[in-house]
């Protein structure tokens, strides 16, 4: 009879450890990754944004009849818009966070393309960088902090 | 209800103020979709989704130009909804709201001066 209680106590042991590996497993590797994923998607708009910010500056040191500046400005159209769709998926499970960088992205992006921004005949605005650079710092220095405020472990079934 | 998808009915480029800019410029828009919908007194649901995004000068122009020619903030607000589900879309609602107070405050100060 001991050695019957034993065999069943050891089996049960076995397949709750078991269990309590697999689900800790799931949820460490789940949330690792979710971090890694956190970080390419802070990485990618870090980059996205710096890269706009130097065509930006370039766009705005011309006037448009010296140089069709129709490429540029698609490049940073689009470099814009990428950037929108990774802040609204790295901030998805967070409103404020989200509503809170959407709101500097979107002075971020008013600084470049408001005015004569895609208008034939646009004149070159040299001081337009200066309104881009520090847009863009505090775009970033947002974006970082939210970044790190984002919950650590958001579990998901 | 009225609905305007704007990739669909004007362009899928929004982007310039004025005619000679293209043709997915902000004048047009405004006066082509905008305009007439507010005459109408119709309800009006602007879809946002599917073009490759907003630069803040069409915008400005099309939204901002409303209350440039003289209709009242509160008559764009009854009168437009936006919709905005694909991402990175939604900000541009706040955006099209910040051009129309920005708008509003330039008015109020330009009739102040004068």
């Amino acid at each position: 009879m001991d050695f019957w209680l034993t065999a069943l106590a050891t089996i049960v042991g076995v397949l709750i450890s078991g269990a309590v590996k697999l689900l800790f497993d799931h949820f460490v590797s789940g949330a690792s990754l979710q971090q890694a994923q956190h970080d390419d998607d802070l990485e990618a708009i870090i980059r996205a944004s710096e890269e706009a910010r130097d065509r930006a500056i370039e766009y705005w040191a011309a006037n448009d009849a010296e140089k069709s500046s129709f490429p540029l400005g698609a490049a940073i159209s689009g470099r814009l818009l990428f950037i929108g769709q990774v802040v609204d998926g790295l901030f998805e499970s967070d409103v404020a966070f989200k509503k809170a960088v959407n709101t500097e992205l979107n002075r971020y992006d008013s600084a470049i393309t408001h005015g004569n921004f895609s208008s034939k005949n646009r004149k070159a605005e040299e001081n337009r960088s200066i309104e881009i650079e520090a847009a863009y710092y505090t775009l970033h220095y947002r974006v970082r902090r939210c970044r790190r405020k984002l919950k650590r472990f958001a579990l998901k079934f | 209800m009225k609905i305007i998808r704007i990739a669909e009915d004007f362009s899928e480029f929004p982007g310039g103020r004025y005619p000679e800019d293209g043709d997915g410029n902000g004048t047009t828009f405004r006066e082509k979709f905008l305009v007439p919908a507010i005459e109408s007194n119709e309800k009006v649901t602007i879809v946002l989704d599917g073009t490759r995004g907003y630069p803040s000068s069409f915008l400005e122009e099309a939204f901002g130009g409303l209350i440039r020619n003289g209709i009242p903030a509160e008559k764009i607000e009854s009168c437009f909804s936006y919709v905005a589900e694909q991402p990175g879309f939604a900000r541009f609602i706040d955006m099209i709201s910040e051009h129309v107070s920005r708008a509003v405050k330039a008015r109020i100060s330009t009739a102040a001066k004068d």
